[in-house]
């Protein structure tokens, strides 16, 4: 008898762990290259280095027409787009950070009840929270966001990071939901026996023996969901956010700068969500450590 | 007058347990009753029912029909004090079942704090007197995914006396135990013969039966088959499912 | 036979979408038979009454009125495609098109890189508050409060130069407009045409937004092209000259009630 086979692909980004040698040394490779082109990209692009090297160029190989980038820096219309737009979008980095931190919070609580909800005995509430779980997740987040934003904006008044942490709330709190009841479902039953058969309410065993099983098998799932939250945060400059996004999309509206604009952008993007997969990574390690058999 | 009640009082009585599964019968009209202080082994192929009827007295199991009472809890009633049937009746089971996110220690008085509500101090006292009992005192702090299966299933047991229990059930103790641990267990669970414990065991653990059961119940397809002495089941048994049933466990 | 009756759904369904688009195609494969040049036009249709979609998916509006007037006078057939506003001027350098004609204000920074024809109209950044708002004249009275705008619009310039006010860019301005009706701005800045149709045409908005104060700024509205497109520059601004000559502009404007 053979067991069925089951592939499970996450969706997310790759989860750099230690003893995963491939991945981890991808990850490192993108960090580095990451931040050292943040770094190293705006600096080249001074007008001073500029300068600098056409200067040395012309000396090597003396040309007959002008050097338009020597000739900018002189009448003073060069910019240094990459330096510009790296100053320009820092506060949109705390807005993308606030919306994204506020959201995971809610959504978790959100998703714990969803969890439960679809678990529970009591027909009513397993109906509606499986409901929520299966609407939710058939609908696009931008939709949502437009739904939450625009839509119910006209009956009760949604402010711009309400809404937006309302709308990714309500969106991840369905994926969460999903993650919890299948976290709950993984503890074996006879956890759930041992604890009745010692006297616990079905309540104190949730809360003594389910659930803190639960977070440690859901913890991976949930830092993924963190990052993807991160990077669809981005979809929020669609309420008039300024996150990192929208800032992103002000500065190249204005100096026309696509390219260096949203160079910076995504190599922000990237180290964001770089660093947050370790983190996820290094919890996953100490959960194998301390883990459950 | 204590005597008396031990021989007379029965302090588990089952009346015409019925269990249905999908339409299965699990049970299908089981009588019983467990004096105090009585040690009882249950027999039977897979199956038989034998698990269900002792998840039945604990009310892990809700009978379909029929009625259980233990000590002066009426198990199968709507408003049974199920907090008091679970305190009066400790169970251990076939996979030891120990909250892998505690330590040993912790996995012992978790109950005691919360349901019993002793002070902390108090239950540690008691939790490492359990577990000098069960011969693991070096173990407290150490995880169960640290320790054998022997092991665990002795802190089990330790966790499921910590709550003073009047009654004990064994839900097959030793079958997923390599068998070089199957001893250091059954040592235990006789320790707590001896002491007197009523005791409800599902287990074909002949050695045991016959140091310390006081009857071993053959149980098939959801009914008792045939009750007896170790002695009398095993050596002479009377029906001949018993007798077919035996032949091929001891082969 | 549940299965079979499946499948002949699906394939009644799909034969009935590939009936449709060939419809589609025929009818405009009809169109094409003049030999006209086929000039791709960028534009953001959702700024009306200059450009936008009406029910049945069209593209409309003044500008595509006068563009259309423009190419029957001097030989070309403009095709109009759907850009949002902040990829439009990447999508016209990439040459994805060869011109924007959607209500482009000339402004200095934009002449650094792309080439304008003649302002065919005249226009103005003006302040819309909503309609409970009786005291508002101006943008510095609404000193700390939220204005919104369209991203990289010329609206957006004039409230950033503003500085008092705290702006929220919108992708499109219908949005903004949105907001403002739902109560979360104190304003919007956009051009005076598409304040004007939204506070007196359009049924949704029309007696809830109130245009107040005088035009913040005088802006011209010309079509882009790159720099080096200057054949279609040259016919761009004689179609121009010669609908300003004989008042086909005029009734253009007035067809779409631009002053």
């Amino acid at each position: 008898m053979s067991q069925p086979v089951t592939i499970v692909i996450a969706d997310g980004t790759l989860i750099p762990e230690r003893g995963n040698k491939g991945v981890f040394s991808a990850w490192r490779i993108a960090l580095i290259g990451a931040i050292g082109l943040l770094i190293v990209v705006p600096l080249i692009n001074t007008a001073e280095v500029q300068s600098f090297v056409h200067t040395l160029w012309l000396q090597v190989f003396p040309s007959s027409t002008p050097n338009p980038v020597l000739e900018r820096i002189a009448d003073g219309s060069y910019r240094n787009y990459y330096w510009n737009a790296l100053k320009f979008v820092p506060d949109g980095l705390i807005i993308t950070f606030q919306v994204t931190l506020l959201s995971i919070a809610c959504a978790t609580v959100i998703g714990l009840f969803a969890g439960l909800g679809q678990i529970s005995r009591n027909t009513l509430i397993n109906r509606v929270s499986t409901v929520y779980v299966e609407v939710i997740r058939g609908i696009p987040l931008i939709v949502q966001l437009f739904y939450i934003y625009y839509s119910l904006g006209q009956l009760l008044r949604t402010e711009g990071v309400l809404a937006a942490v309302a709308a990714l709330s309500i969106c991840y709190g369905a994926y969460i939901g999903e993650i919890f009841r299948a976290g709950i479902q993984s503890i074996s039953r006879g956890q759930m026996e041992a604890a009745l058969a010692l006297g616990m309410t079905r309540r104190q065993a949730f809360r003594f023996i389910i659930l803190p099983q639960t977070v440690r098998v859901i913890l991976p799932a949930l830092g993924n969901e963190l990052i993807a939250m991160l990077k669809d945060s981005s979809l929020v400059s669609i309420v008039a956010l300024p996150d990192l996004m929208t800032r992103g999309r002000q500065y190249t509206s204005q100096s026309f700068a696509y390219f260096e604009t949203f160079t910076m952008v995504a190599l922000l993007y990237l180290v964001m969500t770089l660093f947050l997969s370790r983190l996820v990574g290094i919890m996953e390690e100490r959960l194998q450590k301390r883990g459950r058999k | 007058m204590g005597t008396t009640d031990k021989d007379t009082q029965a302090i588990i009585e089952i009346r015409d347990a019925v269990k249905v599964f999908q339409e299965q019968r699990a049970l299908a009209g089981v009588n019983l009753s467990v004096a105090k202080g009585e040690v009882v082994l249950i027999i039977g192929p897979s199956g038989s029912g034998k698990s269900t009827l002792l998840r039945s007295i604990n009310r892990l199991e809700h009978l379909s029909s029929g009625s259980i009472r233990v000590a002066d809890i009426e198990v199968c009633a709507a408003n049974a004090d199920i907090r008091r049937l679970r305190e009066e009746v400790g169970m251990v089971f076939q996979n030891f079942n120990l909250f892998p996110h505690l330590n040993v220690l912790d996995n012992i008085c978790l109950s005691p704090i919360n349901v019993k509500k002793i002070g902390k101090n108090e239950a540690r006292e008691q939790g490492r007197s359990l577990l000098a009992k069960v011969g693991l005192s070096e173990k407290e702090y150490s995880f169960p995914d640290q320790l054998s299966g022997g092991q665990q299933q002795r802190v089990a047991i330790a966790r499921a006396l910590a709550m003073h229990p009047k009654i004990m059930l064994f839900d097959e103790p030793t079958s997923a135990l390599d068998p070089e641990m199957v001893k250091e267990v059954l040592d235990v669970m006789l320790d707590l013969a001896r002491e007197g414990m009523t005791m409800v065991v599902v287990s074909h653990e002949m050695g045991f039966a016959k140091a310390a059961a006081d009857r071993v119940i053959f149980m098939d397809a959801g009914l008792v088959v045939e009750t007896g002495s170790p002695r009398e089941l095993f050596d002479k048994p009377k029906e001949e499912r018993t007798r077919k049933f035996l032949d091929n466990i001891l082969h | 036979m549940k299965r079979f009756l499946t499948l002949a759904l699906v394939i009644a369904i799909a034969a009935g979408f590939v009936a449709c688009q060939k419809g589609e195609s025929n009818s405009s494969s009809n169109n094409a038979t003049t030999t006209l040049q086929v000039i791709k036009v960028a534009t953001d249709a959702s700024f009306p009454p200059m450009e936008y979609v009406d029910e049945n998916r069209n593209i409309i509006g003044f500008d595509i009125d006068l563009l259309k007037a423009i190419g029957e006078l001097v030989g070309f057939t403009p095709q109009f495609e759907n850009v949002s506003w902040d990829g439009i001027f990447i999508s016209l350098e990439n040459g994805k098109y060869d011109m924007i004609a959607s209500s482009v204000s000339i402004t200095d920074e934009r002449k650094l890189k792309f080439a304008f024809s003649d302002p065919y109209v005249n226009v103005g950044q003006v302040l819309v508050v909503p309609a409970t708002d009786s005291k508002t004249t101006k943008l510095q009275e609404l000193a700390g409060k939220q204005v919104g705008v369209q991203i990289g619009t010329t609206g957006n310039n004039t409230a950033d130069a503003a500085k008092v006010v705290e702006v929220r860019t919108y992708a499109e301005i219908g949005l903004a407009f949105q907001d403002l009706v739902n109560g979360n701005l104190a304003g919007v800045v956009i051009d005076s045409p598409v304040a004007a149709d939204y506070a007196l045409v359009n049924p949704n908005f029309k007696g809830k937004v109130l245009i107040v104060g005088d035009l913040i700024t005088a802006e011209p509205y010309a079509y882009t092209l790159r720099m080096d497109n200057t054949e279609l520059l040259a016919k761009l601004n004689q179609g121009i000259s010669t609908l300003r000559a004989n008042g086909g502009l005029d009734a253009i404007k007035a067809k779409w009630g631009i002053k």
